[in-house]
């Protein structure tokens, strides 16, 4: 009898470990579940605002249209400047008109790098408010569970970049040979991709060597195919200004040039994680504090690439001379 | 004993018949259930694949229609599945972002929503309660779209030349041509919302087309004589301001020799508030680089729609202007006549 009874309470304790043991794994599965289950979103939600803040960057086309009249300023300030140097040696009669053409393109490529600052200023605010404001907030990703709470998915850290090895949109204008020599010589054009480099100052000559250009990289456009805004490697991004950081705007970010490219890290907290899983996260990351523990995700969009200019073509090509009809 | 095994065998044919009479329909309801199931979730599969090949392409505000039958081409390459008898597609389509204006390229942003209903026909039991109506699925997706407008080209239409006899008479000819590009950099507060483009083409002179002739090398009907446009460049104005300039090609025109500008409007008349004073630019810009080259300006042919407002533009670019010839005396070199067409105005313009 007493034999049985020993057998019994072996069997209860067994039992009872081993509902112990069960509840401690299926707490742990149900907690790691949990955080995988966090962390799928917030990779989702920050590949969300990756593209939305990649889409916005290059609203209708705006850098792309940028970059194209800035070299064609510069190219403008090229012309009048060769045609005043030509006008002084072989006719000075002239040289005043030609000073003062040249000195309008002077005026009007000033205008455009003023008209680049005053973009890439409003681009970094935009994008500032549409990350941290109103929209990024009322997203529905607050997640409320038992043992685990994820904050809102306020961006934490925002960088505004380019994407490395990707020149500007701009291609070297065959037709003005005497340009296209120039920059070929001073090595400001891509010898693989006739484009010119991006982030990069762009010089011309004498009486115009003050002026520098900076054009923005951008995909260029292979024949009519532009290319789609997208999320890359975090290795390729090319940070240019931090714009958002600790969850709040930076101020005083900026960046020369309109950026193409968005990082976006994302930060959330797990409040109530505790016991084994919150030791076993806290010793991995090094944390100490007791209240939380943080996941974050990194992700690169990138917007879409420059279009081309509208190519102009006479619909009456061929002007018909002798015949009076 | 065998009373006792008659009874109990009848009993338990009688339990199992009364238990098939249970079972059966509920295998039966079972049955129609997992069809429901299985058809709700071909039906979504179905709606997701549509909404996928709606999104990928021109949307209905650029291809009118083009999402919607993206859709049904793709829910037809499926087909109907096992008791459907019915279904139907409907597709909207929300734009977020304006569809950029022609001739300019850009992004047009937005989402499309597929509605995909589908009638199922239950074969068993759900059929007596669905009756001839089946049971009606309904599934929704919408999906964010990104497609790229490309730049359409810029057509102008330059009207034949009436003053054939002049042109036949002339070294050469240059045809400058303006037009607005609007919507060009959109943003608040753009300075260069609004462009004006001055397209200039030069052309073959008819005396070079003789000298080919002469030499052989091409035939040339001296009743049909033709020559061919070409684009020399293209100058971008904003805010009465060059602000660009893109050169296609040498200025070739003969040393020494005369020829004539003329101005074009399109048929449409499309100008734009700074139209005169770019045109102006543009005329000072080629008497300036014609003279360069030691070319003689005949004269310049102006729509006389613009004629003034060219004139001023002139004007503003150190020009001036005087039907007065005397007034002309201290002209540092550049003297050209400007006449509107048709005929009504006539001035001088020097520097």
């Amino acid at each position: 009898m007493s034999c049985h009874r020993s057998s019994y309470g072996n069997t209860y304790f067994l039992v009872t470990c081993m509902f112990a043991l069960l509840t401690v794994i299926l707490a742990t599965v149900a907690a790691f579940d949990s955080l995988f289950l966090s962390h799928q979103r917030l990779r989702t939600g920050a590949e969300d605002l990756s593209m939305l803040a990649a889409d916005q960057m290059n609203m209708h086309d705006r850098a792309g249209r940028m970059n194209n009249l800035l070299a064609l300023s510069r190219e403008n300030a090229f012309n009048t400047g060769v045609t005043y140097v030509t006008a002084v040696e072989s006719e000075p009669a002239l040289a005043d008109l030609a000073a003062l053409l040249m000195n309008e393109s002077r005026n009007g490529a000033l205008l455009m790098t003023a008209e680049q600052k005053q973009m890439t200023t409003y681009t970094i605010h935009e994008m500032q408010q549409l990350l941290v404001g109103k929209k990024a907030v009322a997203a529905p990703w607050h997640m409320v569970l038992p043992w685990i709470e994820s904050a809102s998915l306020t961006p934490d850290c925002v960088d505004v970049g380019y994407v490395e090895g990707v020149d500007s949109s701009v291609h070297v204008n065959d037709g003005n040979s005497d340009l296209a020599s120039f920059d070929s010589n001073d090595r400001l054009i891509n010898p693989k991709t006739g484009l010119y480099f991006a982030n990069r100052a762009l010089t011309l000559p004498a009486p115009n060597n003050d002026l520098i250009f900076c054009l923005s990289s951008l995909p260029a456009p292979v024949k009519d195919t532009v290319s789609q805004a997208r999320t890359i490697k975090a290795g390729a991004f090319k940070p240019l200004s931090k714009i958002v950081s600790h969850g709040m705007p930076v101020v005083e970010a900026h960046c020369q040039c309109v950026p193409s490219a968005v990082r976006i890290t994302q930060a959330a907290c797990e409040k109530n994680l505790g016991g084994f899983v919150g030791r076993t996260f806290r010793s991995a990351t090094g944390r100490t504090d007791d209240e939380a523990v943080r996941i974050s995700v990194c992700m690169v969009g990138t917007t879409n690439g420059a279009g081309p200019l509208p190519e102009t073509i006479a619909s009456s090509l061929v002007v018909q001379a002798g015949s009076n009809q | 004993m065998s009373r006792h095994n008659k009874t109990s065998c009848g009993s338990a044919i009688i339990e199992f018949s009364a238990a098939l009479l249970i079972v059966v329909p509920m295998i039966l309801f079972f049955f129609d259930g997992a069809i429901i199931y299985v058809s709700s979730a071909i039906n979504w599969n179905n709606c997701c694949e549509a909404a996928r090949a709606a999104a990928s392409g021109p949307p209905s505000a650029i291809l009118a229609d083009e999402p919607k039958k993206r859709a049904e081409s793709v829910l037809a390459q499926r087909g109907p599945f096992a008791f459907q008898s019915s279904s139907t597609c409907q597709v909207s389509e929300s734009i977020t972002a304006p569809v950029p204006t022609a001739p300019l390229g850009g992004p047009v942003l937005g989402t499309v929503t597929v509605r995909t209903t589908v009638t199922i026909h239950p074969p068993f039991v759900l059929s007596l309660f669905s009756q001839k109506e089946g049971v009606t699925l309904r599934t929704e997706e919408t999906l964010p779209f990104r497609y790229i407008v490309a730049s359409s080209k810029q057509r102008i239409s330059l009207p034949s030349d009436g003053d054939a006899e002049g042109l036949k008479a002339a070294a050469w000819s240059i045809t400058m041509n303006a037009r607005p590009l609007k919507q060009f950099i959109d943003y608040p507060n753009s300075k260069v919302n609004n462009v004006d483009v001055v397209s200039v083409f030069t052309s073959k002179s008819v005396d070079d087309s003789k000298a080919i002739k002469q030499s052989g090398t091409e035939t040339i009907d001296n009743a049909q004589t033709s020559s061919r446009l070409e684009l020399y460049e293209e100058l971008y104005y904003c805010h009465n301001q060059s602000v660009g300039c893109r050169r296609y090609k040498k200025l070739d025109l003969q040393s020494g020799k005369e020829g004539t500008i003329k101005v074009v409007t399109d048929p449409d008349g499309a100008c734009g508030d700074d139209t005169g004073y770019a045109l102006g630019n543009s005329l000072a810009r080629i008497m300036l680089d014609v003279s360069l080259i030691h070319g003689g300006i005949r004269e310049i042919i102006v729509p006389a729609e613009i004629f003034d407002s060219v004139v001023d533009g002139i004007k503003n670019n150190g020009f001036q202007s005087s039907t007065d010839a005397s007034v002309m005396g201290h002209a540092k070199r550049l003297i050209v006549g400007m006449v509107s067409n048709p005929e009504g105005y006539r001035t001088n313009v020097f520097y």
